[in-house]
Parts: structure tokens; C-alpha cells; sequence
């Protein structure tokens, strides 16, 4: 009996706890916080109500701060307790969602007396309406408010019944006087071509401030002054329907504009034609005009490469070959030398509108990490190298009078012009501003003091006038003996024989003496000095800063330039029949010499790289470690097989007193190869292993342009070659005849 | 006469970066290029290592190696103390850039008013900053905006400097690493920051006599080659 009386009470106890939750636990909507309010408990949700809800406004176009009065309407079958209605402007029940957020002022409410977005029903009953009164925002624009119940339900949401909302237009001209937008072109949905002409009519009682035209929402254009007349490109948008807007704005801050929509239909899209279509049509052209001129002025053409000569000895005619005759081979090497100069065009002219971004190059700092020189300046230093060494040769064949070598001195004069030229071009396509080159020139007084790169300015210009001078004074003879026996170069030679007397010759070689013996003096300083010192003096670069630099250049310069003239001569006699006027020995002097400057040179990079493995500073061990160990040496060991082989084959063979001249060009031509890579190995590592070792460690890949710039060239190179021993005797006539004749009178002399 | 300097209390940096993205902003410097450029490293071996940072302007050395070397004189230094480029007359031989050990040097690879990470084509950005086009002491040499083919770096913001505004890094790192002003004044920021803390210089060995002085603790040898930063950014041309 006790049981059941304490169960009974129990009982009454939870059937009175379960009373009381509704009235305590509810939170009406928007009570507490102001928002949308989702936890009211979960007792007062029993049913769910089954109330429509519904708005309405006077007018939904507002100016900006009109007041407008809302009547919401809650009306049909409701079977649950609505707790409430409030005014929103988003459907989320976040904060941002009462009026106030999107600008709206409530200034009044249903209650009569307060500002609140929510109306708390404690006694509905039938339909119910409720009016707010609220301030529109003070910015133009669409706004839309819902009206929403808070009533009972099951589950959340609890905010079940909502009115599809009002959508306010703020700012739409409602305003007597306020300016009004009229679209007379394009018409509204138009299809439309090309370019577009957007033509409005504004009309306003206040002056107009400024009108603003809209294209998918983006202001294309704003004018203040009449008309307003814009004329579209539509090829800067798709094909396609597109929103136009024009909106009007008067001094008083009144506003009015017109939406329209417009249809796209461009048939033509407009493509950019890639450039290497270009390159490819333009070397089509000129490929195609050459092959037709070369057929319309083939006689003329054969006329001027192989003309007539007269008075001419059978020994004169075989050193003349260059200028009587041209093979098939030499056309082909012709044009295979003119495509590559068209090539460096090409190629030059992508990278001149580009800029050097098309290069493997970039700057060393951070993020690029590249390397901000490359091949170009490896080319430039390769050029260097023949050059200098080419009229070493020569002078040194004059003035320690090397009898024997005389019939190449010419060539290796002709070889230093030429590379010279192109060494300067290395440095021209490596610059970012060619055009400002002058800028050398005129403040050259300025820097010659401290800038290497001046230096380097200054060498090449004492280089290329003393090389021109001498090969040109030393020519003078010849070119006088053969005036009147080559009748076409008459004009030519006359000209170039400015001041000629028939006994200069005296002078000349006395003048040229002294000339080979200024450069033979300075080649020390020069490709010994400063084009080493172009990097040696950089303690900004680890693996550069030293004083084996200039050595290393030069013995690098001296073989690189051996082994081109090698290369150079062996390829003439070959192709001119000069068999009986160049030795063979010449060739193998030339070899042996070869081998000790190469062999000397691998000595140099011994001291080099033990110095930097052994107790160099970790900046310069690293760059040792990345040739010897790292992602250099797939290039560093086969430059070192290479020079270790040249030297093997050229040392064995002198040794053996064994010689084939296949196979000296052959090594002379794999010298010319791995002393451009050697190059490569000085310039790019100690860029790309910064000295502040923070920086980690860069990446150059050289691109195609390099490559067919460095390509160019090369073949600009021998293009010039060509035109040369087209032009001129490359073998020296009346010294050779001298050789055969007058060798006893020489002897006496 | 006035002789700029900035200290950069590593101690402080906490590698956000404000400063590279107000240089790049203030500079109008095109894509790839950072005057001003904040190195991420981690020093010591785990588990005893934490990250360090350490910003990187133009030290701006009283002994420059790149105005020593350019073989025109647009890269030149002035009584101020600033090193300066004269993009009118950089001829883009990149010298400078071989011969300075920062690694400061940006080269204007392609135009440069037409990548700002967004290719605005031929027409331009669509605001320039109109103090990149007054010439300073009678030279064009603030802004990194002018042309293809010519160096630029790190002015300490020379167009601010003579409104009497610090450089843009500066004005803009929210921790204060940055002090900057008159190293011959010893009231000045810079001389009271450089007085009051130990302090070093890159890479003063090369007696280039930078004018950056880095507060804290020198460089840890054990980071170097290092860095965090691996990743080469590619220039799209």
C-alpha cells in the first residue's frame, strides 16, 4: 500500500513536470536573441501547424530611407501552437538574417511599441494580420524580406511556413524628377555582331553626375557628358546572352537605370596564329625565293663564283681554286650556313619580342633559381679563345719567322676576324637591351676604370682593329698581283689598294712585324688577363674568384684556337687540293702542340679542383662536389675523357711517329667540343651554387632558342668563311711562289 | 647628410611575408621578381630544430660589387647611402647581377607590364603607381615596372623615402622587425636597435659593407644549402 501511494506520487509529479516544460522551456522565435531562434526545447513542438502565411507592400520600388509598411497575413487551418512571427531577410537562421543586417530600420512593430523583426502570438485565433513599418537602406539595390512562422512542429526546422517573400528595388527612379534610363540600341534580347553601339536617352530634371555602363555586372565605361553613346567590341565576350545595364546618377544622389539583355553571335572567332607558324612560312619564303633567284641568275651567279682569269701559272690556279671554281659541296655548305644564319634571325627575333624569358635563363635569387648567364656567354668565351689564339699564330709564325707554317697564317688571321665578330654577337644576344649598346661607348671613360665587362669591350675593339689591319696590309700585295688577272674583283681590289706603290712591300712588313709583336706582348694580358678577369675578379661567385684564371684561359683559349685552325685547314686542303702547298707536317707540329697545351690545361684543373675539394670553403666545395659527384658530372667526366683522350691519341702518336691526319682533325674537332663544354662548366655551376648558401641549388636547362642562336653562330661563322675565300686569295700567292723561285735570294737576304 | 640603414630583428620574424607582398604591391614588381624576400630555414637537427626566417632586401653595401662592375653606371650608389638602378640606361648585361653575393638582382626577363600574374596584355595594369615616374636626383630609378630587358631590385622604396614614409616593408610588418632610418644619427631607430642588440651582416668577408644589420643570432653553418624553399617557380613566357 505504501508502494502504490509513493508510485502515485511519482506520478503526479512527472504528469506536473511535463505541465509545466511548454510554458518554461519555449523560447518564441526571435525572443531571446533577435535572430531565428532554434531551441525552444523540444515539448512545445507537438503538431505541426499547418498555417499560410502571406505579404504584401504598397509599392516594392523604394528610394533610398522611404519608409514602407508591410502587412503580413496568417490565416488557414492550424492545428499546432504558433508561438510567433517574425520578419526576415535571409532564409538561414544565422545572424545576419534580421532586417537590420541588409540595412533595413524597423520602426515599428505589430506590437504598437517596440522595433523587433518578430512578433510574439499568444493568442491566436483565426487569421491574424500584423504590420511592421520599416525604413528602406540607405544603398541602391535589390532587397527581399520573408515572413516566417515559429510555431510548433515534430523536428527542426521549426520555421516550416514561410511567404515566397517581397523583392524591394531601392533606388529605382521613384523619386519625381529622378533620372530615367531609355535603351534606343541595342533593343533588349538583340542578336548582335563585331561591335556593338550602345545608345541611351537619359532624362532628368536634375543635372546628370555621371552614368556608368554594365556588362554582366562589370562597369565597362562612365560618362558625365551627353551622348551616351559607347561602342562595343564583342569579341571580347562569348558568343552567347549577356546583361546590360546602364544606370543614371544626377547631382541630388538620384538614380535611375534600365537592364537589358544581348545575344552574341560572332561567327568568326578570332584566333592567334602560334609564332613557329610564322618562322616556318617565313623560312618557307625565303627558302623558296632563294631556290628561284639561284635559277634566274644562275649564269650571273656562276659568272661571279668561278669568273675568268688570265696570266695565271698551273701552281697560282690549284692556290686560287677557292676563287675559280665552286663544287656542289660548297654550294650545300653555303646554303646549310645561310639557314643557319636565318635561323639566328629567327630565333633572335623571337627573343628580341619576348624578351630573354624564351632562354633557359633566370635570375639566381629566390623563387626562379636559375642561372642569369648561359650558353651565350659560354659561346661568347669559346669565340674568345679561337680568336685570341688564331692571330697568336699568325704572329708568332712572323716574328719567330716559322717558315714552315706561313701558308696558314692567312687562315688563322681569317679565323680570329671571323670569331671575333662572333664572339662580340655572343654578347650582343645576351643582352637584354641591344639597342642601348652605344650606352658603352658613351660613358665608356666613366667605367673603363672598374668594369671588367669594359675591359672586355676594349679588347675585342684593339683585337679586331689590330687582326683586321694586319690581315688587310699583308693582303695588299697579293690583292695588287691579282687586280688585273681576276677581272671581275677589279672594282673590289682597286678599291681595297687605296694608295698602293709597287714598292711598299718593305714598309708593310715592317709594320706588320711590330703588329705581331704588339699582339704576341698582350695576348697575355688579354685572353690571359681580362677575360679570365671577367670572372676571376667576381668574389661574388664562388668556383670564379682566384688567380689560376688566367692561366687555365689562356692554355683553354690557345688550344681551343689550335685545334679550330687544325680543323679549319685540314678541311680546305681536303676540299682545294692544296696537298702540295700545306705539309702534312704542319699538321702534325700543330697536333703535338695541341697535346701539351691540353694536357697542360687538365694540370690546371687538377690544382683547381683539389684546392676546392681539399679545404676550400664549403661554397666552393659544393660546386667541386656538384662537377665531380653531383648533376654536373655527367658533363664534367666526359670533358675530361675527351681532353684525356685527345691527349693519349696526339702524345702516343707524335711519340710513335705514327700520324694520320683523320685522325688529328678528328681530335681537334673533339678538343673544339669539350673545351665548349669546359666552358659551360666554369660559367653555369657557379652561378647555380649561390655563394649565400641559402639559396639551394638552381636549375638552367638552355632552351631551343639558345641553342639555334648559339647554332646561328656558328653557322654565321663559316658563312663568312665562305664569302671570304670567295672573295679573296686565303693562300698567300707571291709567298708561296717565293717558296719555289726565290728561296735562295730570301736566304741571302 | 643622411646615411640609410635597416635593422631586422630576426628574433622577431615570424615569416608571414607582409613585407614581400607590400613590396611587390607598393613596387609593382612582375611575376617572379621579389625585391624584398623572406628565406624559411630550419635550424639544428630533429627532433632539436625549429624553423628561422630571415628577410632579404638589397643590403645596400657602402663597397657594391654590382656598381663596380656595370659597365654603364646605371647600377650606381648615392650619398644617401642607397644603391640605385637607372633603368634608363641599363643596357641588361646582368653584370650586376653575377657580381652581387645576395642574390638580390631581378631581371626584367619579359615585359614587365603585362605579368602581374595576370597577363593584362598590351594595354597595361590598370593602375600604375604615378611615383614610379618621377626621376629621383634626375634619374628613373624607382618602381619595377618600366621595362623589358633591364635589372631592377630593392630601392629601400626611394619614391617613400623623400615623402618622409619608410619603405613599404617596413611600414607594413606587423611584428616590427623592421627598423629603419639615419645610421648617423644615434637617436634614430636603426642606431638604437643596432646599439642595443648583437648583430651581424652577410657575408662580410667579401668587404661589401652591407647596410642591413640582421639582429639575433648568426646563421647556423649546419642550414646552410638547406633552405626550406626548394621549388623553382617557373616564368610562363
Amino acid at each position: 500500500m505504501r508502494k502504490l501511494l509513493t508510485f502515485f506520487a511519482l506520478a503526479i509529479l512527472c504528469v506536473a513536470a511535463v505541465g509545466i516544460i511548454p510554458t518554461g522551456g519555449a523560447l518564441k522565435g526571435g525572443v531571446e536573441s533577435g535572430i531565428q531562434q532554434y531551441d525552444c526545447g523540444s515539448s512545445c513542438h507537438v503538431t505541426l501547424g499547418g498555417a499560410t502565411i502571406t505579404m504584401s507592400a504598397p509599392s516594392l520600388n523604394l528610394t533610398r530611407g522611404q519608409s514602407v509598411t508591410i502587412t503580413v497575413t496568417v490565416s488557414g487551418s492550424n492545428s499546432g501552437p504558433i508561438l510567433g512571427v517574425m520578419l526576415v531577410s535571409l532564409l538561414d537562421p544565422v545572424a545576419a538574417s534580421v532586417p537590420s543586417a541588409a540595412g533595413w530600420t524597423i520602426t515599428a512593430d505589430p506590437s504598437g511599441s517596440g522595433t523587433n523583426n518578430y512578433y510574439e502570438m499568444t493568442n491566436y485565433a483565426g487569421d491574424t494580420s500584423l504590420q511592421w513599418t520599416l525604413t528602406a537602406p540607405q544603398s541602391d539595390g535589390t532587397y527581399t524580406l520573408y515572413a516566417r512562422v515559429h510555431h510548433g512542429g515534430g523536428s527542426e526546422p521549426q520555421y516550416e511556413n514561410y511567404d515566397l517573400g517581397l523583392a524591394f528595388v531601392v533606388g529605382a527612379g521613384t523619386v519625381p524628377g529622378a533620372p530615367s534610363v531609355v535603351i534606343t540600341s541595342p533593343l533588349d534580347g538583340a542578336t548582335v555582331q563585331d561591335t556593338m553601339v550602345v545608345d541611351a536617352t537619359i532624362q532628368s530634371s536634375a543635372a546628370i553626375a555621371y552614368v556608368l555602363l554594365m556588362i554582366d555586372d562589370v562597369v565597362v565605361d562612365n560618362k558625365s557628358t551627353s551622348p551616351f553613346r559607347w561602342d562595343v567590341d564583342t569579341l571580347n565576350y562569348s558568343n552567347g546572352v549577356h546583361a546590360l545595364n546602364v544606370t543614371a546618377y544626377d547631382v541630388d544622389g538620384n538614380s535611375g537605370f534600365k537592364n537589358i539583355t544581348f545575344n552574341v553571335n560572332n561567327v568568326v572567332e578570332k584566333k592567334e596564329i602560334p609564332t613557329w607558324v610564322w618562322i616556318a612560312a617565313g623560312g618557307a619564303v625565303v627558302i623558296v625565293a632563294g631556290i628561284v633567284s639561284a635559277l634566274f641568275l644562275r649564269k650571273r651567279l656562276k659568272a661571279m663564283l668561278e669568273g675568268e682569269a688570265k696570266e695565271l701559272s698551273a701552281t697560282e690556279r690549284g692556290l686560287l681554286a677557292p676563287l675559280l671554281r665552286t663544287k656542289p659541296s660548297g654550294y650545300a655548305l653555303l646554303v646549310l650556313s645561310g639557314l643557319g644564319a636565318a635561323l639566328f634571325a629567327t630565333m633572335w627575333y623571337v627573343q628580341m619580342t619576348s624578351g630573354l624569358v624564351v632562354t633557359g635563363m633566370r635570375d639566381y635569387g629566390m623563387p626562379l633559381r636559375g642561372s642569369p648567364w648561359g650558353i651565350y656567354i659560354v659561346n661568347f668565351i669559346w669565340f674568345v679563345g679561337i680568336a685570341h689564339g688564331g692571330i697568336v699564330m699568325s704572329a708568332a709564325i712572323r716574328v719567330i719567322r716559322l717558315e714552315k707554317y706561313k701558308p696558314i697564317a692567312r687562315m688563322a688571321e681569317l679565323l680570329t676576324v671571323v670569331t671575333l665578330l662572333m664572339a662580340g654577337l655572343s654578347i650582343v644576344m645576351d643582352m637584354g637591351r641591344p639597342d642601348r649598346l652605344f650606352k658603352m661607348i658613351i660613358y665608356y671613360a666613366d667605367r673603363v676604370p672598374s668594369s671588367p665587362l669594359v675591359w672586355d669591350l676594349t679588347v675585342i675593339m684593339i683585337y679586331i682593329t689590330l687582326s683586321v689591319i694586319y690581315l688587310y696590309l699583308l693582303m695588299r700585295e697579293d690583292l695588287a698581283y691579282l687586280r688585273t688577272r681576276l677581272p671581275r674583283f677589279k672594282i673590289l681590289y682597286t678599291l681595297l689598294l687605296f694608295g698602293y706603290r709597287e714598292n711598299e712591300k718593305e714598309k708593310i712588313e715592317r709594320i706588320a712585324w711590330w703588329i705581331a709583336l704588339t699582339l704576341l706582348v698582350i695576348v697575355f694580358l688579354l685572353s690571359g688577363g681580362v677575360i679570365p678577369w671577367l670572372f676571376g675578379l667576381i668574389a661574388a661567385q664562388a668556383g670564379w674568384f682566384g688567380a689560376i684564371q688566367g692561366p687555365m684561359y689562356l692554355a683553354a683559349a690557345l688550344s681551343s684556337a689550335l685545334a679550330a685552325i687544325i680543323v679549319t685547314a685540314a678541311v680546305m686542303r681536303k676540299a682545294f687540293h692544296w696537298e702540295a702547298h700545306i705539309d702534312i707536317s704542319i699538321f702534325r707540329g700543330m697536333g703535338t702542340a695541341l697535346s701539351v697545351l691540353v694536357i697542360l690545361y687538365l694540370w690546371f684543373t687538377l690544382h683547381e679542383q683539389l684546392t676546392m675539394q681539399y679545404a676550400a670553403p664549403s661554397s666552393e666545395h659544393d660546386i667541386s662536389d656538384a662537377m665531380l659527384f653531383g648533376s654536373y658530372a655527367p658533363f664534367y667526366w666526359p670533358v675530361i675523357a675527351m681532353m684525356l683522350g685527345t691527349f693519349g691519341y696526339l702524345a702516343g702518336s707524335a711519340l710513335a711517329k705514327r700520324f694520320s691526319l683523320v685522325g688529328t682533325v678528328a681530335a681537334s674537332a673533339v678538343v673544339l667540343v669539350a673545351f665548349w663544354l669546359k666552358r659551360f662548366l666554369i660559367v653555369v655551376p657557379s652561378l647555380t651554387h649561390p655563394r649565400l648558401e641559402l639559396y639551394p641549388e638552381g636549375i638552367y636547362v638552355p632552351t631551343w632558342v639558345e641553342y639555334s642562336l648559339v647554332a646561328g653562330t656558328i653557322g654565321i661563322a663559316v658563312f663568312l668563311i665562305l664569302l671570304f675565300i670567295k672573295l679573296f686569295p686565303v693562300m698567300e700567292i707571291k709567298e708561296a711562289k717565293g717558296v719555289s723561285n726565290e728561296s735562295g735570294d730570301k736566304r741571302e737576304a | 647628410m643622411v646615411r640609410y640603414a635597416m635593422a631586422i630583428d630576426l628574433t622577431r620574424c615570424m615569416g608571414c611575408r607582409a613585407c614581400v607582398e607590400a613590396c611587390k604591391v607598393e613596387n609593382n614588381t612582375p611575376q617572379g621578381i621579389f625585391w624584398m624576400w623572406v628565406f624559411r630555414y630550419e635550424e639544428g637537427n630533429y627532433p632539436n630544430s625549429k624553423i628561422r626566417y630571415m628577410p632579404r632586401p638589397c643590403q645596400h653595401c657602402d663597397n657594391a660589387p654590382c656598381t663596380k662592375v656595370c659597365p654603364v653606371g646605371a647600377r650606381f650608389k648615392r650619398e644617401d647611402g642607397l644603391v640605385l638602378t637607372d633603368v634608363n640606361r641599363c643596357i641588361g648585361c646582368r653584370y650586376c647581377e653575377v657580381a652581387c653575393p645576395y642574390g638580390v638582382n631581378y631581371f626584367n626577363w619579359k615585359k614587365p607590364w603585362k605579368n602581374q600574374y595576370y597577363d593584362w596584355g598590351e594595354e597595361g595594369l590598370p593602375y600604375r603607381n604615378p611615383d614610379h615616374e618621377i626621376e629621383y636626383e634626375g634619374r628613373l630609378v624607382s618602381g619595377g615596372n618600366h621595362f623589358v630587358g633591364v635589372m631592377g631590385k630593392c630601392t629601400f622604396c626611394v619614391h617613400r623615402l623623400v615623402k618622409g614614409l619608410k619603405p613599404a616593408c617596413v611600414a607594413n610588418c606587423p611584428v616590427n622587425v623592421f627598423s629603419f632610418g639615419d645610421l648617423d644619427d644615434p637617436n634614430s631607430e636603426v642606431s638604437k636597435a643596432i646599439a642595443d642588440k648583437n648583430h651581424f651582416r652577410l657575408q662580410v668577408e667579401l668587404g661589401t659593407e652591407p647596410k642591413v644589420y640582421y639582429l639575433g643570432a648568426p646563421l647556423d653553418p649546419r642550414v646552410l644549402r638547406k633552405p626550406l624553399d626548394s621549388t623553382r617557380e617557373e616564368v610562363n613566357p
